[in-house]
């Protein structure tokens, strides 16, 4: 594994006589890679005529590659098709947003606008074959253009597919050639001759043709991404390939299972205050479940324009929580400021001064070098699987045309509460039932502090306790991942009868389903907090404790232990966040030959003093005070 | 309106946060503005959003018309409330994506959008209470510019900062071209000219020559504490502003002529009235020429004036409506 800590420098809008310095000052920082994203829109004059820096130094990507290969830094490079990065049209020149051959379509066939302040702009197809035409030969002047300069370590392909947050379930895709897909993708899985639906039906017959066409456009968005892969190979671009999710929470417009094949690396983007940090906490946990070195594309630093309410405390906390909840490193987002950005490591102008933020997140990195984040094992005592086919039902359930629960999600707004309650003739409204027993899930698992990760169903679950909401239907590759799990599963508060098409489930499944249950493998409780569900929870809370090197004799509501091994047990590191009310305490006692060392303390106040050293070998005793992240190192008397 | 090339920079991320804190009141007595929303379905809610939370439907609302929302807000302890046929929302959002040309004139795709609620709004498919926020539904893309045109006249510059304990909150300057609001900058861009500036009550002409240097000549320069701007956003009261210009916690210079003419409303239309009550009866008792009121009258009239002359331009009384405003928002209705 390596630790990967980079930061975005955006050369198109930094003085280029500037470029040496910042990339100075971040290498200076620690930083070991610059993501560097290449906007189409800045680099084409005109039509199939790019500039990389014959005309404008400004757009001398090749020299911007060579510095920083000079400085023994590799790069994450971005070649888009679209980049967002606060640009007009997302990087994409203007030419190809009003090419009515390229446009997404309505029910109506209207272009369908993506909500990009300060200018909104028709959103791109990814069912045209003349985007996709378009964007490959952009690639190749891309290829060109980088060839062998630089160490391009990742190559990420397009940016947050959530078709350009207009992902309402019945406001896109509806040009020609999606519904060409949609009758292929349809007939190869027997749902011949149906139309798209294009509004909210009711009955079960209008969730299942909800939920197929909302499982068809995330299959449509997967495959074009997979397509400018093979674009970008035929560049010469080799990859390995990544795409970035959106700081949506769970409601991802794709899931991590989506884009398995389609890319290597999926990683997740977190933009975050302190107090809404439970959104990043469940992406990064829904990653660790998939990636084996979770990454964040794009971790806060500064904030956007429109959302100036984002604080460096709230910047700090992000970065420091994203390493505590299980991310191996990720890239900072803006290394520099700039144009439509507030803040970054380096301020504008200002590259010999540095910033706060830069010399906290040069500790940071500092200390994750001396911890060996590397070598830190995650210690998980439970897997929440959450059916991709409920997180479907609940995107078919949102009522608000042109809106976008992805974006109202990043935006900290509370989606789920925005859903209608129909209940689909299912006699229960599943849309909002599963995302309740999935916090429910979470507050049980904390309570018995029990670290988890997330899963979409479809990858194997950890050997310990497996937890998942289960309701009338379930999909059929879920239910048998559920179960093979090896350890103890609990399910409900229903037992399943259908699939994801609203069929009756195969008879050896749901055969299979009531010997588990009878076996007492798998447990159907009605509420969380049952007794055999409680139980469970227990015994897989003891089962994490016992390996520990303290037990934790007073943990208050709202903080979270997050323990890692290392080195075959000889030494550990705890990530504690919290978000407990000020006044309360967490106490650890070490087992007998055991120390630690606090090294870390993030609390809201102002910068400097986080980073302490702290050592004992009695007990530990934490006064909180609120939102705060704090790391401890244990170790046996006697090892350094 | 703004420019699809529009530049923001120079920022100081501390005077961003400062802002935005400032703006939402964060922290402060000001409560949390109770509102809620319902998607319908033939008059029918399918969803009821309140208070952050689905809420269920109170007995006896069934259907929400324009004669039963004012209830049901009063049922939900709401302050705002909409109310919007999903098909209606579906029908607005396909016919602004027909109408709208991209890169076109923001004003104009602003007026679309209104145009299509106004619809909703005069045929019930869409419901706002209370029903004084239509008001705005009246407006069309020529006024709405004839408005920016007043308030932020083109090649100019607009800035306002914010100071606490004579170091700076909050620091905003907004550029507009030949057209549109082009850049919107901290003191980060003029910080190099200005230097020192305490006391700010002196040190803000160094701002605005230096943001005339860098940006463009200021038409409006709001320099005030931080606290006092905040006791007018938190409790706004008539003749406030007013006051804390005298006090010279707040200095507006240059001060443009709408913000003359709005300063103070009340106070003006008091004084207004006394004076020319005042010249009626020195009329009657053959004093008027003798006290010469004229000119002061004639103050008032022409602020007045310009007070209509807004009135003119939008269709409302904007003032009258600004008045409804704070005192919906400090809860009086």
């Amino acid at each position: 594994m390596t630790a990967r800590f980079c930061a975005s420098v955006h050369y198109f809008r930094t003085p280029v006589g500037r470029w040496e310095a910042i990339l100075d000052r971040l290498s200076a920082a620690g930083i070991q890679g610059i993501d560097v994203y290449v906007p189409w829109n800045e680099h084409e004059r005109e039509e199939g005529r790019f500039d990389f820096g014959e005309g404008d130094p400004r757009l001398d990507l090749p020299r911007f590659l060579g510095l920083v290969a000079d400085r023994g830094m590799w790069i994450l490079l971005r070649p888009g098709p679209q980049v967002n990065a606060e640009l007009r049209n997302f990087g994409l020149p203007d030419r190809i947003v009003r090419d009515e051959r390229i446009q997404a379509r309505s029910p109506r066939g209207r272009p369908v606008f993506c909500p990009s302040p300060p200018v909104f702009f028709p959103a791109p197809s990814c069912a045209s074959p003349g985007y996709e035409e378009e964007a490959c030969r952009w690639f190749a002047a891309v290829g060109g253009a980088v060839g062998d300069a630089g160490q391009v370590r990742l190559v990420q392909v397009d940016n947050e597919a959530a078709l350009f947050f207009r992902e309402a379930p019945f406001d896109q895709d509806y040009r020609p050639e999606a519904l060409a897909l949609w009758k292929e993708w349809t007939g190869e899985r027997g749902m011949d001759g149906q139309d798209p639906p294009i509004r909210r039906e009711p009955g079960r017959d209008g969730l299942v043709r909800a939920l197929a066409w909302i499982r068809f456009r995330r299959w449509m968005m997967a495959r074009f991404i997979g397509r400018l892969r093979e674009g970008l190979a035929r560049a010469g671009l080799r990859g390995p390939f990544s795409h970035n999710m959106p700081p949506s929470g769970l409601w991802q417009p794709l899931a991590g299972a989506d884009l398995a094949g389609v890319v290597d690396v999926v990683a997740t983007d977190v933009y975050s205050t302190a107090a809404g940090f439970a959104q990043a906490r469940d992406q990064i946990l829904t990653l660790r479940s998939s990636e084996p070195e979770p990454f964040a594309a794009e971790m806060g630093c500064g904030t956007v324009w429109y959302a100036p309410g984002v604080t460096q405390f709230d910047n700090r906390f992000a970065a420091a929580a994203g390493l505590a909840y299980g991310l191996k490193g990720f890239n900072l987002y803006m290394g520099v400021g700039r144009d439509r950005w507030i803040g970054g490591l380096v301020a504008e102008g200002a590259e010999r001064e540095g910033s706060d933020l830069l010399h906290f997140i040069q500790r940071l990195i500092r200390l994750m070098g001396v911890v060996g984040i590397q070598e830190l094992e995650p210690v998980s005592g439970a897997t929440i699987a959450i059916p991709r086919s409920y997180v479907d039902h609940s995107l078919a359930s949102f009522p608000v045309p042109g809106g976008s629960p992805s974006l109202l999600a990043a935006l900290g707004l509370p989606v789920h509460e925005m859903l209608v309650r129909d209940d689909w003739g299912l006699g229960l409204a599943v849309q909002s039932a599963w995302m309740e027993r999935v916090r429910a899930f979470q507050e049980a698992l904390a309570g018995g502090r029990v670290p988890y990760v997330i899963s979409d169903g479809t990858h194997a679950a950890g050997p310990g306790l497996l937890l998942v909401p289960t309701y009338r239907y379930l999909p059929r590759d879920v239910m048998a991942k559920v179960l093979s799990h090896p350890g103890p599963v609990v399910a409900g508060p229903e037992d399943p009868l259908l699939d994801e098409s609203l069929d009756p489930l195969p008879e050896d499944l749901v055969r299979a389903w009531k010997d588990a249950r009878e076996s007492g493998s798998l447990v159907v409780a009605r509420d969380v907090d049952s007794a055999e569900s409680a139980a469970a929870i227990a015994v897989a809370g003891r089962s994490v404790a016992e390996g520990l090197p303290y037990e934790a004799t007073l943990v208050p509501p709202h903080a979270e232990i997050l323990p890692y091994r290392s080195g075959g047990g000889g030494r550990w590191v705890s990530w504690i966040v919290s978000a407990s009310q000020p006044g309360s305490r967490i106490a650890l006692a070490p087992r007998r030959g055991w120390g630690w060392t606090r090294m870390l303390s993030i609390r809201p106040r102002a910068p400097g003093g986080e980073f302490v050293q702290e050592k004992g070998d009695g007990n530990l005793v934490i006064d909180l005070a609120g939102t705060e992240v704090h790391l401890v190192e244990w170790r046996q008397a006697g090892v350094e | 309106m703004w420019s699809s090339d529009l530049r923001i920079a120079g920022i100081d991320p501390a005077h961003a946060s400062a802002l935005w804190s400032l703006l939402t009141l964060e922290g402060t007595r000001v409560r949390r503005l109770p509102m809620a929303f319902a998607i319908l379905d033939k008059g029918r809610p399918v969803l009821l959003f309140a208070g952050k939370r689905h809420v269920a439907v109170p007995a006896g609302f069934d259907r929400i018309t324009k004669d039963t929302v004012g209830a049901l807000a009063a049922a939900l302890g709401v302050r705002l409330l909409l109310a919007a046929e999903e098909e209606a929302l579906r029908d607005i959002v396909e016919d602004v994506q027909t109408r709208w040309r991209h890169g076109g004139d923001q004003l104009v795709q602003a007026e679309v959008v209104i145009e299509q609620i106004r619809v909703g709004v005069d045929d019930g498919s869409i419901i706002v209470w209370p029903d004084f926020f239509t008001v705005a539904l009246r407006l069309d893309a020529p006024t709405m510019r004839r408005f920016l045109d007043v308030v932020f006249p083109c090649d100019s510059s607009m800035i306002l900062y914010t100071f606490q304990r004579q170091a700076i909150h909050s620091a905003l300057i907004l550029t507009r071209g030949s057209r549109d609001i082009e850049t919107v900058a901290g003191h980060l861009s003029v910080r190099d000219r200005v230097g020192s500036f305490q006391p700010w009550q002196e040190g803000y002409r160094k701002i605005l020559e230096a943001a005339e240097k860098v940006h463009a000549q200021p038409s409006l320069g709001f320099f005030g504490e931080m606290e006092a701007v905040r006791e007018m956003l938190q409790e706004p009261r008539p003749g406030q502003l007013t006051k804390a210009i005298l006090a010279r916690r707040v200095i507006v210079d240059p001060m443009p002529p709408w913000m003359a003419a709005t300063l103070g409303i009340d106070a003006l239309t008091r004084a207004a009235r006394i004076s020319l009550d005042f010249i009626e009866r020195a009329d009657r008792l053959g004093l008027g020429r003798r006290f010469d009121l004229g000119s002061v009258t004639r103050e008032v009239r022409s602020r007045i004036e310009k007070r209509i002359d807004f009135e003119q331009m939008l269709g409302f009384d904007p003032f009258d409506y600004l008045a409804r405003f704070i005192a919906w928002w400090s809860g009086r209705t």
